[in-house]
């Protein structure tokens, strides 16, 4: 006996009689609740993918792709008697799923009946997770029993808040690191002391580099009222400490009250000061690459300890700054640190998210748009889109089994609504942490985050511009 | 009555000229690991204090990157924050300018390196002066030479009122030729309130900036009667600035050389010269002196003749300026070049290094430095060995109970911060 699946179309006749036969299986389950709960009715055009299975020639059983506004959605999954016990449903949903990922789908959903128990014990079996009924069931808890399973797996940030003291800043990053998490994005206070006492975040970053052995650590630095020159060397420094775990989350600051507190310039606008901002971010990275790899060569011979050719000035003009250069930094070991921006809903935040980040953060309800928006911009640019969840928002589902499974449920809702490849948990520590520990794939060593991200390391563009990459 | 106590600091070598790169034991000066062994090392030997020094444009000559001596170094206080958090006593220093750096940002800084070390960091207070640094910098190249150190104090002034209201929400205000700042802290209250400052100036401006703001100086007297002269001048300038005249703790500079009888230390003392000072090298300083190049020049071969100085051309960028006058400094090379039968080279080595006081066996180096502190020429010594990250190693291992077994060197921490291991009271 041989179970093969081929790809067929929806009006298949073999799949429409499978569907016909679900319908008279299973609508009976349902004629009680029929007043209550409407009939979805299934448009032809939204289906991507139409599956049949045979089993020695003979069809045994069929499964549908569909595309349910952001999400791809499997649908009437059906096995004939014939074919039950067979393993034939569990071939089809292998497939169904590398399709959806072939359609770019990282989570998919999937609607079944709270009277189908078989079904409900059949995905949880194969790793899907109970999730509030979503789109077109949306508020349906009577007859709709909803499933999310992650086909990628998703990159797991968090939100370091600081509570004022050096022990518990360091203490939320690791118990991160411990849960698995990928990333933490450790917040910093503004100058003035707006919100209350913080504590530097490159210099945490840098102590936490210390306590830590994978998570990836990204402060936030303001680059309105610091030195570029400073800011680029602070953050290659701690990929150094942190061997290639560094990255740096971007931040503006258009107060009057922090301009006041450093005497400097007077408070930008935010379009201003985002604008600024890309050029900030292009210095670093020039910076980051004024010396090749290879420029230390402790050449006894010569006398020479490094090979000046290898070394170059940036030589940047800007309207608001200029730097010389070269890094007084070697090349770290990442080459290029991952730079992160929030995009907002604001055109200037998302442009330089576009053009420059390696890593853009979203949040709120206009998210999906905003990723939209981004990745369009971006254009062909890899880029890594994360969407903030506050896992004590997690919705209960109806049926879900305990806390962390409807987390992870809620963080795969999140990022697949709003087409992001990873979340941000903006939690306390506590919840941080145990949403981490269900969600993160806790990688068995610590690769750089580039590698993390999958992101290649770049050659020095200025090696690059005179001896080709490959050196 | 009890003795004076010696107080050590560690230099870490990393980029300088005096560290030797060359010798297969010199290890990496950016790896993590190079910084957290000689940390440790410090540590363990009971010292008050590891020092960066901080350089903010890559050293040039003649227009071209300085590529002989050591280059490369972490940012200071990502360094010093991450060291923070692998020891638990020494105190960490970071050599930051009043020239390139803000109030609000520094202040803030330097109380989070003082949180994350629980009361251990300090600042060496640098001045910047010119252009060169200022190409990557904001401000660019903006301060008259004469205002480096008004601004200085300015700065210092405002980065003290920003510590002492950390924990209220009272607005600091600074309004001078300098400054125009209205913040409030930023940072939570640190354990030592005022991080310990250090200057390391020895003109007289310098010296009263250290007087005023200063609990440790690190100077270039090492021995003898400039030691004596710079140590009676700081009592003097603290007296007048109504501080107690040991308020100040005086470090002189000092690289070292161990040996098991006093005889290879010294052979140690002339290889190490030698070695800092590579054939390269001494063209390079040559050079310098002389005020132009010279290309295909021997260095084992005789000096150039004073008549071919240029004068007023610098050619070093990025460094202290130590040849003011260089046909006196050309002179006093060939002088000694002649009188002794020297090469180049050998005149270089013979002039351009300074001939430690620290050189001998452990014992002889250990009574040395209780001399020096006894007859209160200095308060210690800051250590800089010439190998990175092990030059500190014998020292700690060999001296350190020397110094012990005198009576005048800690076996036990006096306090957790390091203005109790200093015994320094606020400036």
């Amino acid at each position: 006996m041989t179970i093969r699946i081929t790809r067929t179309n929806w009006l298949d006749p073999r799949a429409v009689a499978f569907r016909d036969q679900m319908d008279a299986e299973v609508q009976p389950l349902y004629a009680h609740l029929r007043d209550r709960v409407p009939l979805v009715e299934t448009d032809p055009e939204t289906i991507l993918v139409t599956l049949v299975a045979t089993s020695d020639g003979d069809p045994v059983g069929t499964v549908a792709l569909k595309r349910t506004g952001p999400f791809g959605e499997v649908k009437r999954l059906f096995v004939h008697e014939r074919g039950r016990r067979l393993g034939v449903a569990l071939a089809l949903m292998t497939e169904i799923e590398r399709a959806a990922r072939e359609e770019g789908y990282r989570e998919l959903f999937l609607q079944t009946g709270s009277a189908q128990p078989h079904a409900m014990a059949l995905y949880e079996r194969e790793g899907w997770l109970p999730v509030i009924p979503f789109g077109p069931y949306e508020g349906d808890t009577l007859l709709s029993r909803c499933y999310v399973k992650s086909l990628a797996e998703p990159i797991v940030a968090a939100e370091v808040n600081q509570d004022g003291s050096a022990d518990g800043v360091l203490a939320h990053v690791t118990a991160l690191d411990a849960s698995g998490a990928d990333i933490a994005f450790i917040d910093d206070g503004t100058l003035d002391g707006a919100g209350g006492p913080s504590l530097d975040a490159a210099l945490v970053a840098a102590a936490a580099a210390e306590e830590t052995a994978r998570i990836a650590l990204a402060p936030r630095v303001r680059v309105t009222h610091t030195e570029p020159f400073n800011v680029a060397k602070a953050v290659q420094s701690l990929d150094w400490s942190a061997a290639g775990r560094a990255a740096w989350l971007v931040d503006v600051s258009s107060t009057a009250a922090e301009a006041a507190a450093v005497g400097r310039r007077s408070a930008p606008q935010p379009d201003e000061a985002w604008a600024e901002a890309a050029a900030v971010i292009d210095t670093a990275r020039r910076l980051w690459d004024s010396w090749e790899d290879d420029a230390e060569i402790r050449d006894i011979a010569t006398g020479r300890f490094i090979d000046a050719d290898r070394l170059h000035y940036v030589d940047v003009e800007t309207e608001w700054f200029s730097v010389k250069g070269p890094s007084i930094v070697p090349r770290s070991p990442q080459g290029q640190i991952p730079v992160a921006v929030e995009a907002g809903t604001d055109d200037a935040s998302i442009a330089v998210a576009a053009r420059e980040a390696d890593i853009v953060r979203v949040s709120g309800p206009h998210a999906a748009d905003i990723v939209r928006r981004v990745r369009v911009a971006a254009a062909h640019r890899p880029i890594r889109i994360l969407v903030d969840v506050d896992p004590r928002e997690a919705v209960a589902a109806p049926h879900g089994r305990d806390d962390d499974e409807q987390l992870a449920a809620w963080a795969a809702f999140l990022r697949a609504e709003s087409g992001a490849d990873g979340v941000v948990l903006t939690g306390d520590a506590e919840t941080n942490a145990r949403a981490a520990r269900t969600i993160a794939r806790r990688p068995a060593t610590a690769p750089t985050l580039r590698a993390a991200l999958g992101l290649e390391r770049p050659a020095s563009r200025y090696a690059a511009a005179t001896k080709g990459p490959t050196r | 009555m009890s003795k004076r106590q010696v107080h050590l600091g560690a230099h870490f070598p990393g980029v300088n000229a005096t560290t030797i790169w060359t010798r297969p034991e010199s290890g990496s000066q950016i790896d993590p690991a190079s910084f957290t062994h000689f940390a440790r090392t410090a540590e363990r030997g009971f010292m008050d204090l590891m020092f960066l020094a901080e350089g903010l444009r890559l050293r040039e000559h003649a227009g071209r990157i300085h590529d002989l001596d050591v280059v490369g170094r972490p940012d200071t206080l990502v360094q010093l924050a991450q060291i923070a958090r692998q020891t638990s006593h020494i105190g960490l220093v970071a050599t930051l300018s009043t020239t390139f750096n803000e109030p609000a940002e520094f202040a803030r800084q330097l109380a989070t390196l003082d949180a994350l070390s629980n009361g251990r960091a300090a600042w060496n207070l640098v001045t910047s002066h010119d252009a060169f640094f200022g190409a990557n910098f904001r401000r660019g190249g903006f301060l008259a030479d004469e205002d480096r150190y008004a601004r200085a104090e300015s700065f210092t002034d405002a980065v003290f009122a920003l510590w002492d209201a950390a924990g209220s929400d009272e607005e600091v205000r600074v309004s001078d030729r300098f400054f125009d700042i209205a913040a409030r802290p930023s940072v939570p209250p640190t354990p030592q309130g005022r991080p310990v400052v250090m200057q390391a100036g020895t003109s007289p401006e310098g010296r009263e900036i250290a007087a005023r703001f200063a609990d440790v100086i690190f100077s270039p007297f090492a021995a003898g009667s400039a030691a004596a002269s710079f140590a009676a001048d700081i009592r003097e300038r603290l007296v007048a600035h109504g501080r107690a005249e040991d308020a100040l703790k005086i470090l002189p500079a000092a690289g070292f050389a161990l040996g098991d009888t006093h005889e290879e230390a010294l052979e140690q003392a002339t290889r190490d010269r030698w070695d800092q000072v590579s054939p390269a090298t001494a063209v390079r300083q040559i050079e310098t002196i002389w005020g132009r190049e010279f290309e295909g020049f021997d260095p084992e071969g005789a000096l150039p003749p004073a008549s071919d100085v240029v004068e007023g051309v610098e050619l070093s960028a990025g460094r202290a300026k130590v040849h003011a006058d260089h046909r006196a400094q050309a002179m006093q090379l060939i002088e000694r070049a002649q009188a002794e039968g020297l090469s180049a080279r050998a005149a270089v080595v013979a002039t351009s290094t300074r001939l430690s006081p620290l050189i001998g066996t452990p014992a002889e180096v250990a009574r040395v430095i209780d001399e020096s502190v006894q007859a209160g020429l200095s308060d210690g010594f800051m250590l800089i060995p010439s190998i990175t990250p092990t030059g500190l190693d014998r020292f700690v291992d060999e001296v350190v109970p020397e110094l012990q077994n005198r009576g005048s060197y800690r076996t036990e921490w006096e306090g957790a911060t390091l203005r109790e291991n200093l015994g320094s009271a606020r400036a």
